[in-house]
């Protein structure tokens, strides 16, 4: 267990020192350089952009910058915007909230889908409603999370008109509704763009799901618990679904960067105010440093939580203590 | 037995809507009728609705949809064909050799691999697109090859260890075929089939992965056209004009679609590892 936990934190120490070996590039070997390539300083003077340059760190040798990227960082330092000048952390911060608000949510959703479908199909895989529903579900696996997100805005916002098309919160309600309104709200504004993540991550939860359960359904043991006469329930239950769960979980664990560049799509048509709507302003300013922050930040938050979870499958499977 | 008919028959269907939309992108400067770019009447064609003389109407800048949609196909299959092509050569070399030598050095090679897949793709290309600035479609292709390859090379590495394993390439062994006869002459032909089943799916998920850039406004760029930047521009006329935005994701996802029941056919139920897992990454 522990040597098992040693290596999984190397793996994740090794993908953030990745993630920073990026984004040091970017910063510092960028053409030219951050300054170069930025095009909102265009109009500031030589004098300016000297003490610009020198605030960064840009006229040091690479080896000094260097030690220097790699202690700020270390402390959690991820410069400032050259944009508006705002703390990068504060800014990734504020965002990555949302994010993850989002992401929760939408996993939520989508381990239930993914439980449910992945289950009736694995359980009883000549039944017609399931497989009908999982082929649904694989179609929406199949389509780019940005066509999904435009039909379901399409759909639900613009024909049906039950959902608003974007944004995380009516400007109004948010400053002058009581609570409730403005939970009841946030909540009105999260659930097309959950759903849309949900039904494609649905999609990968109910694979694993069906796999996992068929081998389990299979096994001599499922077979000795119908035998001494346990109700199906029971069967199903304690027997088939509770062995095949850490394969599932591992899955999603895995899944995690991808289910993140998904999030990013998603956050981008509705107007999400996350770590995708920002990074992708932040490339069309050619905020360097707000990019690359960004890219540190996700990488850390994504390797930490694919570590979580690997930790806790270890820890519910008894067989792989 | 019916099953596998119908899945046939869905392959079959799928391999014939990704033929027609590769030879119409193909062809596309010689059929399509008007130039793609050309802004017509930007008073008179705004967003007009199909018609005889613009068989899927025009855009907000009076641009002929159809002649849009078969240069979109263009761009954006010969940038996926393209970074396919590469992820699969660099995907192949890469788990094949990580394979064959030793188990300490292939373990290494393969977790470089595993350390790169953890890094969601999205950021390594947001990466290099402020690293690299606007991209050509070559360079696009490039890029997103470079960040494709490790799934492939995950499931190179995986099929053939598997066969190393088996008592006939133990008998090649012994009859004294070397390391590469056994890797070409007996372990390439079984892999043919997961390998094309995989890259039909990796071409799937590189045409999605790149109308994904394209409509985020950092793929192809205006006024060049794709599936991706067309959607971008419809999307503020989605209550006026739906058709727009409707074109050319229907086409998308017919693509997509057909391209899985192609692969599903081909590789059967091959746990693949590269497929959507190293889509969106």
């Amino acid at each position: 267990m522990l040597s098992y936990l040693v290596g999984r934190l190397l793996h994740a120490l090794a993908v953030v020192a990745a993630a920073c070996a990026l984004s040091f590039a970017l910063l510092h070997f960028a053409p030219g350089d951050a300054l170069a390539a930025d095009t909102t300083h265009a109009g500031r003077s030589a004098e300016a952009r000297a003490a610009l340059r020198t605030r960064l760190g840009l006229d040091l040798p690479v080896g000094v910058q260097l030690v220097r990227y790699a202690g700020q960082t270390l402390r959690g330092d991820l410069g400032r915007s050259l944009v508006d000048d705002r703390p990068v952390v504060v800014a990734l911060g504020a965002a990555l909230k949302n994010s993850v608000l989002l992401s929760s949510a939408a996993l939520a959703v989508a381990v239930t889908i993914g439980l449910l479908v992945g289950g009736a199909q694995g359980w009883r895989p000549n039944w017609r409603l399931g497989r009908v529903l999982g082929a649904a579900l694989t179609a929406f696996y199949s389509i780019p999370e940005f066509v999904l997100a435009i039909g379901m805005i399409g759909v639900l916002s613009y024909w049906i008109g039950w959902f608003p098309i974007g944004g995380i919160s009516d400007p109004i309600k948010a400053i002058t509704g009581t609570v409730s309104e403005q939970l009841s709200d946030k909540i009105w504004h999260l659930t097309v763009p959950a759903l849309t993540l949900a039904l494609g991550w649905g999609a990968a939860i109910a694979r694993q799901q069906r796999v996992a359960l068929l081998e389990t359904v299979g096994s001599d043991y499922v077979r000795t618990a119908r035998a001494k006469g346990l109700a199906e329930r029971q069967v199903l239950l304690r027997h088939a679904v509770r062995p095949a769960f850490p394969a599932v979980a591992v899955t999603i664990g895995l899944m995690l960067p991808v289910l993140v560049s998904g999030a990013v799509v998603v956050e981008i048509v509705f107007a999400w105010p996350g770590m995708g709507s920002l990074m992708l302003r932040a490339v069309g300013q050619r905020d360097v440093p707000m990019v690359s922050g960004g890219i540190v930040l996700v990488a850390a938050v994504v390797s930490a939580s694919s570590l979580c979870v690997d930790a806790v499958v270890r820890w519910i499977d008894p067989r792989q203590r | 037995m019916l099953v596998a008919a119908a899945r046939t028959a869905v392959a079959q269907i799928g391999l014939i809507v990704l033929g027609v939309i590769g030879f119409a992108g193909l062809l596309a400067p010689w059929i399509a009728p008007f130039d793609p770019a050309a802004q017509l009447d930007i008073v008179a064609l705004k967003n007009s609705a199909p018609s005889m003389a613009h068989l899927l109407g025009t855009d907000a800048y009076s641009r002929d949809v159809l002649s849009r949609v078969l240069f979109g196909a263009r761009s954006s299959l010969a940038v996926a064909a393209t970074a396919t092509l590469l992820a699969l050569a660099i995907g192949c070399a890469w788990g094949a050799f990580a394979a064959s030598v030793g188990r300490r050095s292939g373990d290494a090679m393969m977790s470089v691999v595993d350390v790169l897949r953890s890094i969601p793709r999205i950021l390594l290309l947001l990466g290099a697109v402020v690293l690299l600035g606007a991209m050509s479609g070559a360079g696009l292709a490039v890029v997103l090859g470079l960040s494709a390859w490790t799934g492939m090379a995950r499931l190179v590495y995986v099929l053939v260890r598997e066969q190393r394993a088996r008592p006939y390439i133990e008998a090649a062994r012994s009859l004294g075929a070397s390391s590469q006869r056994v890797l070409f002459r007996h372990i390439a032909p079984l892999l043919v089939r997961p390998l094309a089943a995989s890259a039909v799916l990796l071409l799937a998920d590189m045409l999605a992965l790149e109308s994904g850039l394209s409509f985020i406004g950092i793929g192809i760029r205006p006024p060049g056209a794709s599936w991706g930047n067309m959607v971008q521009d419809a999307l503020p006329y989605l209550r006026s004009a739906w058709w727009l935005a409707a074109i050319p994701c229907v086409l998308l996802v017919a693509t997509v679609l057909s391209a899985a029941s192609i692969a599903d056919r081909l590789g059967g139920e091959i746990s693949h590892d590269s497929g959507r897992s190293s889509r969106h990454s």
